[in-house]
C-alpha cells in the first residue's frame, strides 16, 4: 500500500525545508522515496495545505498516580466536560484532567502524535505506563524521577564515585522503561520529609547533608556519560517563589556547560520588584538561556481559567495548597522515593500575580532567540490544559491579538511588563521547530518530528489560516504511522502508539547493593520493581521503541 | 389555564430522569410537544406520553400525580413556578433550583435540595439522606432557599451546606450538619449520633438536648441570650410549618465545634 | 487534622482499604472514565453517583434484569441474592447457594495467569505472575471470546 500526499507545502525544519511544495510517499508506516515505477495505490490531494510532522508534547502530565488523584479528586472537572461514546470512540470526561482515552483523542485531533509524561516515579512507573497504554493514537514515554530518593542521597552522602551513580541511573531508566531522567526540586522533596520548608540551590538537606547543586551536578553528568540523548530534565528549586529567578540563574551557571533542560521555566522566573514584590525575571533568564547553549527550556505557559496543578514537588505544592480552588488538595510523601502534590487552581486575569505569570511566559517565548532550545508547553495541566495549545500558538504568532489580550488584564500587571513592545511574531517554521523537530531532537527520537526518508509517517496537514488558533485546533488530516487517524478535526481511526524508551548499559553489580536495599527498606521486591518489556507490550496493543543513545554512551 | 398534570401510568421498573419537566424548560411548549419529549429511563429514553397521562396546560404549575420514588431530578434547576407532587419522589428533588416552590405529599429519596440556591421545598413526609447537601466529591451544598420537612430526614442532613435553611419538624438522622460551612438547620424532634461532625461554621438549633448528648468535639460555651433568635422565629411565622407556631426563645446553651477543624460552628440548645 | 499538624511539623496518614482487586478496578476506572466505580454509562457518557449506582441498591429495587458477577480472586465472594439473571465469571471451585444461570470458572491472576494489581494504599502496583498451568482462562480471555462471538 503506497500512499501519496500530493502538492503540500512542506515545513520540515529538521531538513531545513521551509515551505517547499513537495510530494510525500508513505509505505508501511514510513516515509519513503518516490517509487521508481511511479505506482501509487492512493493519492490525497493536499495542494496548498501546510504539512508538518506530527507535533510532540515533550512535557505533559498524562499518566501516573498524581494524574489519577486529580481525576478522582475533581468530579467538577468531569461533569463540565463529558464526551459521549460513538461507534468508534469510547466515552470519557475531563477538561484539566481528562480520562486517558479522551486525552489520546484530543491530542490527535490537534495534530499531536506524541506526548511525554515528565514525572514518572520509579516505584509508580508501572501505573504511569498502564495509563499511557490506555491512551490511544499518540506515542508516549516517560522521564523517570530521581533526586529525592533515599538510595541516591545515601550514595551521595557516602561520596560514591560517579561511576556508581551512573550505574544506578542507567539501571533505573532501564527498569522503569523511561526515555529520560527528571529531577524535581532536587533533594527538596526529601528535605520536606525532614520538615524543611524550602531548599535553596546551596542549602543542605538536614539529614543527608547534600545540596541541590550537588544533585544536579551528579545527575546531569550521569545522563551525559551514559549517553541518554535527553538532557537531565530539571524542575528546579523554589518553584513559584518570588525572587526565584536568582536560583534559576545560578542553576544555569552551575550546569557548567553540561546539557540541562529546565522545565516550566515560567514558574522559575520571578523577581521581587514593585509594590506587589512580584516581578518578571524573564529578560534576565532569557539572556542567560541565549548565552548558555547547553541549556534548553520549556515554558509552562499559564492561561486563564480553571485547571489543576499536579507535581512531584510536594514541598512547594503544600505551600501552595491554601490557594486551592476548589478548596481541596492532596499532598503525599511517597516512601523512600519522592512525593506528590495535587492542588486545583484557577488562574484569574484580574489577579496581578496570575496576569504577570501569563506575561512572563510570553516574554520568555519572545526573548529566547533560538527556537531549537525552547519548547511550547503549558506543563499540562499545571499552567493550562493541553487543549489550549492552538490559542497559545496564536498568542505567539499574532502580535495584535496578543496585545489585545494584554490590554484586558490586571492594569498594574500591564505596567510591570514591556511585553507590548516586543514585536516578535513566531513563524510557522519556528512553531514547527518548537513542536516538532526541536522536540524530537530534545527527547532523542531519531525517527519522529521530521519528514525525511525513513521517518515514521506521523504527519499533520493544516489549511493555512491567518487565524492561527483556528488553523492549529483543527487539522485537515492527521496520519499516525502512515494511517489516517483524523479527518477534518475528527478521529476516524483508533491506533495505539508506541512507547519510546532508551536502554543505557549498566554494570549488573549495582543490583547487589540494590537487592540489599530493597530487602531492607522498600515495600516492594526488586523483582517486582522492574517493568519487563512484555508488560509494555501487554496484550499486543502496546509496543516498545528503543531509541539510540548518543555517541559516547555505551550500548 | 389549569395546572399541567402528569399522571404516572404504571409502576416503574427503571428510574426516570424528570429534569426536563420544569416550568423553565417547558415554557413555550404545548401538550403535544411535551408528550413527545424524551426522558432517560434506565438505558433507554422514553417519550413523556408513554410514562404519563398528560392534562392541563399551565407549565408554571406542574403536578405529578401517582408519583413514585423512582422519579429522579424533579424540579432540576428550576428558577420559578410551582411543582406539586402527589406521592413520593426519587433522588435529587429540586437539585440546583434557584427559585419557585416544590411541595410533595409523600417521601423523597436521597439528595433532596442538593446544591439548591433559592426557592422553597416542602416535604409533607420524610426525606432521605443528604438533604441540602453537596454532590459526592463536591464542596458546596445548598447556598440558599428553604427546605421544610414535616417528617424525618436521613443521615448527613446539610452536608457541606453553605447558606439557607433546613427546618425539620420530626427527627434528623445521624451526622446532621456534617461538614457544614454556614447556614441554619433547626430540628424540632430528635437528632441522631455525631451531630455537627466536622462542622466548620453555621448554626444547628434544637429545642431540647439531643438524646445522644453533644460530642466531645464541641465545647460548652455556656448559656447565652441571643437577640437574633426572636427575629428568626418571627421570620418563621409566614411559613406553612409547625415552625410558624413554635414559641420563640432566646436563652440557649451554646456549643462550639467541631474543634477537630476550625471549630466555628455552633449548636444552640434551648434552656 | 493531618493538614493542621503539617502547618508546623510533619504528619502523615496512610489510607488502606480494598481487597479482591477493587483498588485496582477503582484506579483503572478512574483513568479510563474519569470516575471510580459506581459510574453508569446509560447516557452514553460516564456519570458517577455512588448511591444511585450502588449495585446492592439496584438489585434490591429490581432495577436490573442481568447481573454479571466477576470474582476471580476469592471463591467465597459470590453474587448477592437477587431476582436478576446472573452470569458468574468466578474463581474455579465457587459454591453457590442459588445456582446462577451461567457460571464460567476462571483462573486467578497471579496463580493461573499474569496480571497486575494495585496495593491497598493504591500508590504502588505490582506484577502478578503465572505460577501454574491450570488451563483455566482469564476474565480477559473469556470476555474477549464473548466479544469475538458477538
Amino acid at each position: 500500500m503506497l500512499l501519496k500526499l500530493t502538492g503540500g507545502r512542506i515545513i520540515d525544519p529538521a531538513h531545513d525545508v521551509n515551505d517547499v511544495v513537495r510530494d510525500i510517499y508513505i509505505r508501511d508506516g514510513r516515509i519513503v522515496e518516490k517509487p521508481t515505477d511511479g505506482r501509487v495505490d492512493e493519492e490525497i490531494d493536499v495542494s496548498g495545505k501546510v504539512i508538518m510532522a506530527g507535533a510532540i508534547d515533550m512535557h505533559t502530565h498524562i499518566g501516573g498516580g498524581k494524574v489519577n488523584i486529580a481525576r478522582t479528586m475533581l468530579p467538577e472537572d468531569h461533569a463540565e466536560a463529558v464526551y459521549e461514546r460513538t461507534e468508534l470512540l469510547r466515552s470519557g470526561t475531563g477538561h484539566a484532567a481528562p480520562s486517558t482515552l479522551t486525552t489520546g483523542y484530543r491530542y490527535a485531533e490537534m495534530g499531536y502524535t506524541a506526548g511525554f509524561e515528565p514525572a514518572v516515579l520509579p516505584i509508580n512507573a508501572r501505573q504511569a505506563h498502564m495509563e499511557m497504554h490506555d491512551t490511544p493514537i499518540i506515542d508516549k514515554g516517560g522521564y523517570v524521577m530521581l533526586g529525592s530518593d533515599d538510595f541516591l542521597l545515601r550514595m551521595m552522602a557516602a561520596n560514591s564515585d560517579q561511576e556508581a551513580i551512573n550505574n544506578y541511573v542507567a539501571w533505573t531508566i532501564n527498569h522503569a522503561q523511561a526515555v529520560g531522567l527528571k529531577v524535581v526540586n532536587p533533594g527538596g522533596i526529601s528535605a520536606f520529609k525532614f520538615n524543611q520548608r524550602k531548599l535553596d540551590l546551596d542549602e543542605k538537606n538536614d539529614f543527608y547533608g547534600v545540596t541541590p547543586r550537588d544533585i544536579l551536578h551528579r545527575l546531569s553528568r550521569a545522563v551525559q556519560e551514559i549517553g541518554v540523548p535527553h538532557p537531565l530534565h530539571v524542575h528546579g528549586c523554589n518553584l513559584g517563589v518570588p525572587g526565584n529567578m536568582q536560583t534559576t540563574l545560578d542553576t544555569i551557571q552551575g550546569a557548567e556547560g553540561v546539557p540541562m533542560h529546565l522545565t516550566h521555566i515560567q514558574f522559575h522566573s520571578y523577581g521581587t520588584e514593585g509594590d506587589f514584590k512580584f516581578s518578571s525575571g524573564a529578560a534576565e533568564i532569557a539572556e542567560a538561556i541565549n548565552k548558555h547553549k547547553n541549556i534548553t527550556v520549556d515554558v509552562g505557559q499559564i492561561l486563564f481559567g480553571q485547571t489543576v496543578t499536579a507535581s512531584g514537588d510536594n514541598m512547594r505544592q503544600f505551600a501552595g495548597a491554601p490557594h486551592a480552588h476548589p478548596n481541596k488538595w492532596v499532598c503525599m510523601d511517597i516512601e523512600c522515593e519522592a512525593g506528590c502534590g495535587v492542588v486545583p487552581f484557577k488562574y484569574k486575569d484580574q489577579s496581578y500575580v496570575n496576569a504577570l505569570q501569563w506575561m512572563i511566559g510570553l516574554e520568555t517565548f519572545l526573548m529566547v532567540d533560538d527556537p531549537w532550545r525552547i519548547f511550547l508547553t503549558t506543563d499540562h495541566p499545571n499552567g493550562a490544559p493541553f487543549t489550549s495549545y492552538p490559542h497559545l500558538i496564536k498568542l505567539l504568532m499574532d502580535k495584535s491579538f496578543r496585545n489585545d489580550m494584554l490590554s484586558t488584564l490586571h492594569p498594574e500587571a500591564q505596567k510591570a511588563t514591556h511585553l507590548a513592545s516586543l514585536d516578535r511574531e513566531y513563524s510557522l517554521y519556528e512553531i514547527a521547530i518548537m513542536t516538532r523537530a526541536g522536540a524530537a531532537k530534545l527527547v532523542g527520537l531519531a525517527d519522529r518530528g521530521h519528514l525525511g526518508i525513513g521517518a515514521a509517517a506521523d504527519i499533520t496537514v493544516y489549511t493555512d489560516n491567518s487565524d492561527r488558533e483556528k488553523m492549529f485546533e483543527k487539522p485537515d488530516y492527521v496520519f499516525k504511522d502512515g494511517e489516517m487517524v483524523v479527518r477534518q478535526g475528527q478521529v476516524i481511526k483508533i491506533t495505539w502508539g508506541t512507547t519510546h524508551v532508551v536502554k543505557p548499559e549498566y554494570d549488573v553489580s549495582i543490583e547487589k547493593p540494590l537487592q540489599q536495599y530493597f530487602d531492607k527498606f522498600h515495600t516492594l521486591k526488586m523483582s517486582n520493581f522492574k517493568i519487563s518489556n512484555d508488560e509494555i507490550v501487554d496484550d499486543g496493543r502496546g509496543s516498545l521503541t528503543i531509541q539510540p543513545l548518543h555517541k559516547g554512551g555505551r550500548l | 389555564m389549569t395546572a399541567l398534570t402528569l399522571k404516572l401510568k404504571t409502576d416503574l421498573a427503571q428510574r426516570v430522569d424528570c429534569s426536563p419537566l420544569t416550568p423553565d424548560k417547558l415554557t413555550g411548549k404545548d401538550v403535544a410537544d411535551i408528550a413527545a419529549m424524551e426522558l432517560v429511563s434506565g438505558r433507554l429514553t422514553l417519550p413523556v406520553e408513554e410514562l404519563f397521562d398528560i392534562s392541563g396546560d399551565d407549565v408554571n404549575d406542574i403536578r405529578f400525580e401517582n408519583s413514585s420514588a423512582k422519579l429522579d431530578h424533579i424540579g432540576h434547576a428550576m428558577s420559578q413556578g410551582r411543582i406539586t407532587i402527589n406521592g413520593d419522589a426519587g433522588a435529587y428533588l429540586g437539585q440546583f433550583m434557584t427559585g419557585g416552590n416544590i411541595e410533595i405529599t409523600g417521601n423523597t429519596f436521597i439528595y433532596t435540595g442538593c446544591e439548591m440556591k433559592g426557592g422553597q421545598i416542602k416535604i409533607n413526609g420524610n426525606a432521605g439522606d443528604f438533604v441540602g447537601a453537596a454532590r459526592s466529591g463536591y464542596k458546596n451544598g445548598m447556598t440558599g432557599g428553604t427546605i421544610i420537612v414535616t417528617g424525618n430526614t436521613g443521615a448527613r442532613t446539610g452536608d457541606h451546606m453553605r447558606r439557607g435553611m433546613i427546618l425539620i419538624e420530626g427527627n434528623a438522622g445521624e451526622y446532621c450538619g456534617s461538614r457544614m460551612i454556614s447556614g441554619t438547620i433547626a430540628v424540632l424532634g430528635d437528632v441522631g449520633k455525631h451531630l455537627g461532625y466536622a462542622m466548620k461554621r453555621g448554626t444547628i438549633l434544637l429545642p431540647k438536648m439531643p438524646q445522644h448528648g453533644i460530642t466531645a468535639n464541641f465545647n460548652d460555651c455556656g448559656s447565652h441570650t441571643l437577640a437574633f433568635l426572636p427575629l428568626m422565629f418571627a421570620s418563621f411565622k409566614k411559613l406553612d410549618s409547625k415552625f410558624a407556631k413554635v414559641e420563640g426563645f432566646s436563652r440557649v446553651q451554646r456549643y462550639a465545634g467541631d474543634v477537630g477543624g476550625i471549630g466555628m460552628g455552633e449548636i444552640l440548645v434551648k434552656i | 487534622m493531618i493538614k493542621e499538624i503539617n502547618a508546623t511539623t510533619r504528619s502523615n496518614g496512610l489510607p488502606i482499604g480494598g481487597k479482591e482487586g477493587d483498588t485496582t478496578v477503582n484506579a483503572v476506572a478512574s483513568w479510563q472514565s474519569g470516575y471510580p466505580m459506581r459510574t453508569t454509562f446509560n447516557r452514553r457518557f460516564p456519570d458517577y453517583d455512588p448511591f444511585l449506582n450502588d449495585s446492592k441498591r439496584i438489585l434490591a429495587n429490581d432495577e436490573s434484569d442481568l447481573l454479571i458477577w466477576v470474582s476471580s480472586f476469592n471463591t467465597a465472594v459470590t453474587p448477592p441474592q437477587s431476582s436478576a439473571n446472573t452470569i458468574v465469571l468466578g474463581r474455579s471451585g465457587m459454591q453457590f447457594e442459588t445456582e446462577p444461570e451461567v457460571y464460567i470458572p476462571v483462573g486467578v491472576p497471579g496463580i493461573d495467569h499474569e496480571g497486575r494489581t494495585f496495593r491497598s494504599d493504591s500508590v504502588v502496583s505490582v506484577p502478578l505472575r503465572k505460577l501454574r498451568d491450570s488451563g483455566l482462562p482469564s476474565v480477559f480471555e473469556v470476555l474477549s471470546a464473548v466479544e469475538q462471538a458477538l
